[in-house]
């Protein structure tokens, strides 16, 4: 278990940095990092001062090795827009990042007993009602329905604020609804076809018919057995949408002007902010990577039958 | 010469034939599927004969008739050389903030879109599945190194992959393809793999190879075909999520640039006016909606009759089929 862990945590160490690497490389070598921070109509004496600046008249693998370096310190440079420290404003967006995340993946649970209910009669009533809305969420635009719900609950009924922040406190829960009600309704959806599918799958297998033939009430087959075999299936795919969280709402971010790394990425890339940029990219990558390790280790917990030697 | 006349009655009419295929009556018995493959029928109709389907121009302003709303007419005025022309216009879409008719932008917009979409798939899956073939056919390193590859993609988020790549780059039509050839061609890489990795222990196949065949031949009329209906079944769930992914990308400003208009790109410019204006934004927002709905469902009913544990429940419902001794 030991020996597994430390080479599953040099993988996802080997996945950031190769992706910062692949970054950094288009960055330097498929363009020209003075032209994606300068403005389009800049001088030769402002470019030139960039490169001076930035240290870019150095040899490739120099400055390679120097961003590696920098990395690893956790020192990304100041932004150049804001003049603070990137870490420091990447510091400040990830818990609102990760609480709207929280939220929105909770609720998004509600799915699973959802796909439970369509897997007891697949093709039958409960089970196409279940199908077509689970298809319908997952086709929605995230940002139309945000915009949609923009114009339903805060313009014609009055109801919530049309966007801002007012922190995580108390007074500032009311910001909170309409995000992750934009957010939630796609990983429901998911959720509700991958308990759908596997559950429908483990029905079929053997032990099913036994615990059946058994005499065992088929309650305590469907949440003792089938669900618990089912589960690593729902799992994964629950790990990849908190995953998915730490980018994936980044449009509703902006729509709410909820100020989190996604917005802070978008925004970056708009003022052509490279640190505040690379910074943003190194965070989500590095959250993708813990949460997809929290994801392998439960997998023991729910499947003793997968040993890791 | 009566045997003849027998024989011809027996067989059936090639026209029955089909229609009591099992398959084409389980498609018919399913109103959903039905109504999913003709919506997807028109929507792709009027894109591609754009110019025929439009009612009026798309680009055309009418500055007098901005904001004119769903189900009215207005009069525009054309200023030729021959003089000013007025016309009577229908606005069964209502105008945007520009006076344009929105039914013609929605399909012209639409060709964008939609071709975002298959052309995006196209790319993709035609690298996966050269991928994925050469890593399940001839092993060893390659593979090995091709799955990690993969391994590593898949644990990237699209959306940050996109927009690393269209920052580089730039926005264009052309590097959103290129978006979808980096950031989707894993699926079709590991789907192709996986079948090729069971055929390539088939009897058929030794066979193929015990007769002289060459590799390419081996996995030109031997593989390929067999890869076709899972490969047909993910392209049709592939698509809706390119064409969410672009109208996301183009919303962000970093898709689809005007002049050239999309989807996505009409609900980002009709963002601004959504209080005063409703339809700018709840027009190309359903016409995204149905359309990515329309292919998942046609995709999911693919999967479903092409999978062999699940599709008794699809065909079952079929007595003619069952007559005819068929599914």
């Amino acid at each position: 278990m030991r020996n597994y862990m430390i080479r599953r945590i040099g993988h996802s160490i080997f996945i950031v940095a190769g992706l910062m690497g692949l970054l950094f490389l288009a960055i330097n070598v498929l363009g020209d990092p003075v032209e994606l921070m300068a403005d389009e109509d800049a001088s030769q004496e402002t470019i030139d001062a960039l490169r001076e600046k930035f240290g870019l008249n150095r040899p490739l693998h120099i400055r390679f090795a120097d961003f590696y370096w920098d990395l690893a310190r956790g020192d990304f440079g100041k932004s150049l827009r804001h003049r603070i420290d990137a870490r420091d404003m990447i510091v400040d967006r990830l818990p609102n990042t990760a609480a709207l995340a929280i939220v929105a993946w909770v609720i998004g649970m509600f799915g699973i007993p959802l796909g439970m209910l369509a897997a007891r009669r697949p093709r039958g009533f409960v089970d196409r009602i279940v199908n077509i809305l689970s298809f319908a969420v997952i086709s929605i635009p995230q940002f139309w329905l945000a915009l949609m719900l923009i114009l339903l609950v805060s313009v014609q009924l009055d109801l919530l604020p049309t966007s801002g922040f007012k922190g995580l406190g108390p007074e500032g829960w009311k910001y909170m609804i309409l995000p992750a009600m934009a957010l939630s309704p796609l990983v429901m959806g998911r959720n509700a076809q991958i308990t759908r599918s596997t559950m429908i799958e483990e029905i079929a297998k053997q032990y099913v018919a036994t615990a059946r033939s058994k005499g065992l009430a088929e309650t305590a087959i469907l949440y003792g057995h089938v669900l618990k075999n089912a589960s690593i299936s729902i799992v994964t795919l629950m790990g990849d949408e908190l995953a998915g969280f730490m980018n994936g709402s980044t449009v509703v971010e902006i729509i709410f002007g909820w100020p989190g790394i996604g917005k802070l990425l978008i925004d970056g890339i708009n003022a052509r902010d490279l640190p505040v940029v690379t910074s943003s990219v190194f965070v989500i990558a590095l959250m993708v990577m813990v949460i997809n390790l929290a994801v392998d280790l439960i997998y023991t917990w729910l499947d003793p039958r997968i040993s890791y030697s | 010469m009566q045997n003849d006349v027998i024989t011809l009655e027996q067989r059936p009419n090639p026209i029955v034939a089909i229609w009591r295929n099992a398959l084409v009556q389980a498609f018919l018995n399913d109103p959903i599927t039905l109504i999913s493959a003709l919506f997807l029928f028109v929507i792709v109709g009027a894109a591609v004969f754009a110019p025929v389907a439009a009612p009026y121009d798309p680009q055309n302003q009418q500055l007098r008739l901005r904001h004119q709303g769903p189900l009215t007419t207005g009069e525009a005025v054309t200023r030729a050389a021959s003089g000013t022309v007025e016309e009577n216009r229908f606005f069964l879409l209502g105008t945007d903030h520009l006076g344009r008719d929105y039914l013609s932008r929605l399909i012209y917009g639409g060709r964008i879109s939609i071709s975002v979409g298959l052309l995006g798939v196209l790319v993709s899956s035609v690298i996966g599945v050269f991928l994925g073939i050469t890593a399940g056919y001839y092993r060893g390193v390659l593979d090995d190194v091709i799955m990690r590859t993969v391994d590593i993609f898949m644990s990237v988020p699209l959306l940050l992959l996109a927009l690393m790549v269209l920052f580089i780059l730039g926005p264009s039509f052309t590097n959103i393809i290129i978006v979808f050839a980096v950031a989707r061609w894993m699926l079709f890489c590991r789907v192709s793999r996986g079948v090729v990795l069971s055929l390539r222990e088939q009897a058929f196949v030794d066979a193929a190879r015990a007769i002289g065949a060459s590799d390419g031949r081996i996995i030109g009329r031997h593989i390929l075909p067999n890869l076709i209906t899972p490969l047909l079944t993910l392209a049709a769930l592939e698509v809706p999520r390119n064409i969410l992914t672009e109208s996301t990308l183009s919303f962000l400003g970093f898709g689809i640039q005007p002049p050239e208009s999309s989807w996505g790109l009409m609900l980002s410019q009709g963002r601004d006016y959504i209080v005063t204006a409703w339809w700018v934004v709840v027009v190309p927002g359903t016409a995204i909606f149905l359309t990515a709905l329309s292919f998942n469902l046609f995709g999911v009913w693919m999967r479903a009759v092409s999978d062999p544990l699940q599709r008794w429940r699809w065909l079952k419902a079929t007595k003619e089929a069952k007559d005819a001794g068929v599914g």
